[in-house]
């Protein structure tokens, strides 16, 4: 009997996010950015398994605030 | 007081406590939240019953065994009573037989009003589904990127590959720790 297949599961490193991010201003520029791919594809599609842990979200928080983008209170990344 | 029935998170907020010290309320037998679909919820008498529990907690730092005992007692005396809160409630203990019993006076009007005050932080937790349950999200996450994606126009590979290892330096750098007596003064 064939196995179920299992979504891939995985953590993003911070650096891929904010590329990703980066290059998520319109649709072209995700398409030449694969950083911003790999995003719209978990966003479309479930591609995989995005893991996290509290460590993980405020490198993410913390490394955006440097770059100039702090967090917001509206914004919910997840 | 108004009718609410509150999920552990959104009674931790109202309570002032975090969610794992309500929670440890409950594995350790102090409260006794009702359970539907795995979640534990609070009505209004519960709500007080913790605060009474988090109070006597607090005051007399009891165990949590005598814990469990008085916030026993007294739920039975809160949910007994008319909605009309006594000024005080008086809580005796007798340690042994034939012991002088001590009497604790516990401010119930007071708190219970102190409840009702803090009922709007219940707000800040809103009752959504989480991620891809939530109706929309795709939407508003989209939404969001591209708004953070403005935030950080203008930066190179190398902007944030320096951030990045700028952060996990800080972060792993540690404290620095000296042992020395006191300077004499001059």
């Amino acid at each position: 009997m064939a196995g179920r297949k299992r979504t891939p599961r995985g953590v993003v490193d911070t650096s891929v996010l904010i590329a990703g991010i980066a290059g998520f201003k319109s649709q072209i520029e995700t398409l030449g950015n694969p950083s911003a791919r790999l995003l719209r594809e978990w966003v479309e599609a479930g591609t995989f398994v995005w893991l996290i842990s509290e460590a993980i979200i405020e490198e993410y928080k913390e490394v955006m605030a440097r770059l100039g983008a702090p967090p917001k209170p509206n914004r919910q990344y997840h | 007081m108004q009718t609410v029935e509150l999920k552990l998170k959104q009674a931790s907020a109202v309570l002032g406590v975090t969610p794992k010290d309500l929670q440890n309320l409950i594995q350790l037998k102090v409260l006794h939240p009702p359970r539907r679909d795995s979640l534990y919820l609070f009505d209004t008498t519960l709500l007080l019953e913790a605060k009474l529990a988090l109070y006597l907690k607090e005051s007399l730092g009891t165990s949590t065994k005598l814990l469990a005992r008085f916030t026993e007692a007294l739920s039975r005396n809160l949910r007994t009573n008319e909605p009309t809160k006594p000024r005080y409630v008086w809580l005796r203990s007798r340690p042994a037989r034939g012991q002088e019993s001590i009497e604790v006076r516990i401010p119930l009007r007071n708190l219970a009003k102190e409840l009702e005050r803090q009922l709007p932080r219940a707000a800040v937790y809103r009752d959504l589904p989480r991620g891809r349950k939530r109706p929309g999200w795709k939407r508003e996450f989209l939404r969001n990127l591209k708004v953070a994606a403005g935030d950080l126009s203008g930066l190179g590979e190398s902007d944030i590959v320096k951030a990045v290892r700028n952060y996990r330096a800080e972060k792993a750098r540690l404290p620095e720790i000296s042992v020395g007596r006191p300077k004499k003064n001059a």
